[in-house]
């Protein structure tokens, strides 16, 4: 006897399985195309965006301070952007208060440094680049992300995806972009053209995340039923 | 024979809109790609191709756009209005696009954007939409 109301069951737990891993790999994406702006100078033009590659080292580098023992204590400036972290004496400060005076320190030295080129002393590179010293000092470029303040790279650090919701027979998961400008970037304004990086994300990921979900129903039906042909249809 | 990209869906656009008198007398400030000039009057019309993505078989390529086409305006009436002759323009329309056949056009959803001010102060209204486009065209030869 088959029990058709269970395996509709295992199906439906299978496809939002797989719905919840598809949402990841659109998060993933959508990280990967947002745009972020580098306050460091160093690239030679100025603004630049901040490659994934770049991303993923700061990100790791973090990562790697917890996993060796708790909170960094140390952060020095000058490497701020490269996410170079000493761990030793006890902090100070909070880590969000010290972040904040790394970066007005960058601040005092971007401008002690303009200060010596208008004195006619020859140029000496500086940490930030102007447009870094400019949202620096406006404070457009300290952002909070999981409550770790840092500078740049907000849009694409708080993009995340929600766990499949399910009602009924319908379960639905949201890749979601909640910094207040993310809609400017996404669709553009008057004063700015957009950079869409949510939507070509999910257009990109389509067929893949239908791919994920067929293969996470497949996976849920009941082995042994060896004269069963199934054929698996996603529709996003 | 050569294939070809995004470019002519953009160009095909561009044509359908510019063939609507309607439309053409109802926006001042003209069609821009992207982001219109500081000093470009209100109305007018700005698109952008959102993304674009190719999908091969055996004999042909099929390219899925989709672009999003707003309207600014200082006034919402007028904003709306011009939204919706964009729409009657290409909604469902067979679009000539050079090297490629036009499968679909079809409008799928508005742009949930508000008002905003503009450098000079006024108060700019922007209302669009994105639309999905699908062509056909067959591979080049090696």
């Amino acid at each position: 006897m088959i029990d058709f109301g269970e395996i509709l069951q295992g199906v439906f737990e299978g496809a939002v399985q797989g719905l919840s891993q598809g949402a990841q790999v659109v998060a993933q994406r959508a990280k990967a195309r947002a745009p972020v702006r580098s306050t460091f100078s160093g690239s030679g033009q100025g603004v630049r965006t901040k490659t994934a590659g770049e991303i993923e080292a700061v990100r790791g580098a973090r990562d790697a301070v917890f996993k060796a023992g708790g909170p960094p204590t140390v952060v020095k400036p000058e490497k701020m952007g490269e996410a170079r972290i000493v761990t030793g004496k006890k902090p100070p400060t909070h880590w969000r208060e010290r972040r904040l005076a790394a970066a007005s320190k960058l601040l005092t030295q971007y401008d002690v440094e303009m200060s010596r080129r208008k004195a006619g002393y020859a140029p000496q590179k500086t940490a930030l680049s102007r447009r870094g010293a400019y949202e620096v000092r406006s404070g457009r470029a300290n952002s909070a992300t999981w409550e770790h303040l840092k500078v740049g790279g907000r849009l694409r650090g708080e993009i995340y995806a929600t766990d499949p919701s399910v009602s009924g027979d319908h379960a639905e998961a949201w890749v979601i972009s909640p910094t207040e400008y993310a809609k400017y970037m996404e669709f553009g304004t008057r004063h700015a053209a957009a950079h869409p990086f949510l939507r070509p994300a999910a257009e990109e990921s389509r067929s893949e995340v239908a791919a994920m979900v067929a293969e996470a129903v497949r996976g849920a039906l009941p082995h042994g039923s060896t004269n069963v042909a199934i054929e698996i249809m996603v529709r996003l | 024979m050569v294939t070809t990209t995004v470019a002519p869906v953009k160009r095909a656009v561009v044509q359908k809109l510019r063939a609507s008198s309607l439309l053409m007398a109802a926006i001042a400030g003209g069609i821009h790609e992207a982001i219109a000039p500081r000093k470009v009057k209100y109305p007018f019309i700005v698109y952008q191709i959102v993304a674009g993505s190719y999908e091969y078989d055996w004999t042909g390529m099929m390219i899925k756009a989709l672009m999003d086409v707003s309207t600014y305006a200082v006034n919402p009436v007028d904003a709306n209005n011009i939204d919706a002759l964009i729409a009657g323009a290409l909604n469902d329309a067979g679009l000539t696009i050079d090297g490629q056949v036009s499968l679909l056009c079809r409008r799928v959803g508005d742009l949930p954007t508000g008002p905003d001010v503009d450098s000079e102060g006024k108060r700019i209204y922007q209302v669009g939409g994105t639309y999905s486009i699908w062509t056909d065209q067959p591979l080049g030869t090696p």
